[in-house]
């Protein structure tokens, strides 16, 4: 997946080992948040990424795919002269997107050429697959990363990268824009969405909606000022724990860029544990698990499933999730 | 005026004070019952302001619970129709002590009529919250009406057949009224502890149970009315008559303490325990 990073300008040509890792010290002193590329004479390239300063994770990329390096080579791979690095300041949902294509196993690379009416037709039938996809496109100065989760999600997560700066936006794949005129190279690497980062981002994905019918439904039992309080409580509880999720009676604003799918399944659990002990304290126990049933019984299928699957890891909910699986099978 | 409590310590100490007011309240009841420290007159004064000012303060927690939610939000139209329906008792209460302390016995009229409207709009108020709780369609909804309605003629006829042989020197209506009255306290409460089963264990079904003590109260009543043991005045007292009374105002009182509990948790509740008011 070296297209990705190809529209990026060099910012230091030609340095040292020492000069990366010093450029590594100072994006921590800065608490840099996205991606820095390192490219060596040999063609080789690695991509560094960093969250709120935290060097996280480092990549080897290759043509079709991307490797991991493991934490304890770090310092052998990064020792190397005559690098050229790139720059790339992510806001959180931008590194999310590029993270899905450093991570992901890919199963193959298909390239097409396809017009600017094209592509939205072509991304609306990827979207309807089961199959979760990453789409390069480019042309020109113009370079996008798509994000598709598939199982027929219609949600496209986009960073658009132009002059070296990224931009991100979310679609309905039903009402892409066009795009500009003109004619793009389209790669599409396929993925099997089992994997742990696509679970994390399906997990996420399908998290806001929950929340959001939860407190609503929440707001409709109890009023719009216990609404309230309780989404303070909740915001609250997850700033205690240092995670950026704020929910607001409208919905969920999350700004926590997770490490691990077991961290997010930790903190999403969390949030839910605590929604329905507070809640229980207006409207009873007993409506508040109905309360989440009743929602979860609402959401699209595969959504379902994952929470269901990961709150279920959880103790304390295995008989709410036996009792969504008999919900969801009841006529 | 900030007196440094907790949102915690807040509920806890005003319940404690509603609590100790509404004994206050049932005590200084009881002992005018019993020891009748004044004059007949005052004596039966004083027993019907304090059943008004039991009813006064159901009515008052109710509204405040009303108010307080604010316009768009659903249990507020639950609340608009609970709270009306007690103004109404509190109109019945106030006409029943007028006519007692002027002509004595109050036979069926005035209040009776406020008594038996308010039941129409208490009744909407569970229809209310039902259709908040469970979202049913328009047919399910008229479904559950017909059936409370039903339910209330039926136990009514059947109250009325039960009360008739001890009711010889009562007329038609006025059995017929003292029948309506358990038969609608029972089939409300009975609605009104089913919804609550929903919200068991939290505090915004706390209202609902002062209907139940409603149910015993009223059937008390009714009985000793038709049966002619009722007293009248506190000169005629006797023991059961006592009761009777006493447990009427027990029932508003323990639905205003439902609705003032339920109010507290509107003002204080999910609050960080931290937070000073």
């Amino acid at each position: 997946m070296k297209d990705l990073f190809s529209s990026l300008p060099v910012v230091h040509q030609h340095v040292s080992a020492g000069y990366v890792n010093a450029l590594i010290q100072m994006h921590r002193h800065e608490l840099f948040t996205g991606v820095m590329i390192t490219k060596y004479p040999a063609g080789e390239m690695l991509a560094s990424v960093f969250w709120e300063g935290d060097h996280l994770g480092l990549f080897q990329c290759l043509e079709e795919t991307n490797l991991t390096i493991l934490r304890q080579n770090w310092p052998v791979e990064l020792d190397r002269a005559d690098a050229d690095a790139s720059l790339l300041a992510l806001t959180v949902e931008e590194l999310r997107v590029f993270q899905m294509f450093l991570e992901s196993v890919t199963d193959g690379a298909e390239q097409s050429l396809l017009s600017a009416v094209e592509l939205p037709t072509q991304l609306k039938d990827w979207s309807s697959l089961e199959k979760s996809s990453l789409v390069w496109v480019s042309s020109g100065r113009f370079a996008s990363i798509i994000s598709i989760t598939g199982f027929g999600d219609s949600t496209l997560e986009c960073v658009d990268i132009v002059d070296g700066s990224a931009h991100f936006s979310r679609h309905n794949v039903n009402n892409r824009d066009a795009f500009a005129g003109g004619e793009y190279e389209v790669v599409r690497y396929t993925c099997s969405n089992r994997q742990d980062i696509w679970r994390e981002n399906g997990l996420r994905l399908a998290f806001n909606p929950l929340m959001q019918a939860l407190i609503a439904r929440f707001q409709e039992l109890a009023g719009r000022i216990l609404a309230q309080r309780l989404c303070d409580q909740l915001s609250g509880w997850c700033a205690g724990g240092g995670w950026k999720i704020s929910i607001a009676s409208n919905g969920v604003i999350n700004r926590q860029f997770f490490v691990s799918l077991a961290q997010a399944v930790r903190v999403y659990h969390g949030i839910i544990k605590r929604f329905q002990e507070e809640s229980s304290l207006a409207i009873g126990p007993r409506l508040a698990e109905n309360l989440l049933l009743e929602v979860l019984a609402k959401m699209e299928a595969h959504s379902r499933e994952l929470l269901v699957e990961y709150l279920h890891s959880w103790h304390g909910l295995g008989g709410f999730a036996v009792d969504t699986r008999k919900e969801i099978t009841e006529p | 005026m900030r007196l440094g409590w907790s949102a915690g310590q807040s509920t806890s100490r005003m319940k404690w004070l509603a609590i100790i007011t509404f004994i206050v309240l049932v005590a200084v009841y009881t002992y005018i019952y019993f020891i009748q420290p004044f004059s007949s007159f005052w004596n039966d004064l004083a027993s019907n302001v304090l059943s008004e000012i039991a009813s006064l303060a159901s009515a008052v927690a109710a509204t405040m619970v009303w108010a307080y939610y604010e316009k768009s939000d659903s249990p507020r139209r639950v609340w608009s129709y609970f709270a009306f329906g007690l103004w109404l008792w509190f109109a019945g209460e106030l006409a029943w002590g007028y006519l007692n302390m002027t002509v004595g016995e109050v036979a069926i009229g005035v209040p009776d009529f406020f008594w038996i409207i308010a039941y129409f709009f208490i009744g909407q108020a569970l229809l209310e919250q039902y259709r908040i709780l469970f979202r049913p369609t328009m047919r399910e909804l008229f479904g559950r009406a017909v059936v409370i309605a039903v339910s209330v003629f039926a136990l009514t006829l059947l109250v009325f057949l039960l009360f008739k042989p001890i009711a010889e020197s009562s007329s038609l209506l006025e059995t017929i009224v003292n029948a309506f009255y358990p038969s609608a306290d029972l089939v409300l409460a009975l609605a009104a502890l089913w919804l609550a089963r929903s919200f068991q264990g939290g505090a915004l079904g706390h209202p609902w149970i002062g209907l139940l003590v409603f149910t015993f109260s009223d059937w008390m009543n009714a009985w000793l009315q038709l049966s002619g043991i009722y007293a009248w005045s506190l000169e005629q007292g006797n023991l059961l008559s006592t009761f009777s009374d006493i447990l009427y105002i027990v029932a508003y009182l323990v639905l205003a303490y439902g609705a003032f509990s339920k109010w507290l948790f509107l003002k204080y509740g999910l609050r960080p325990s931290t937070e000073t008011r």
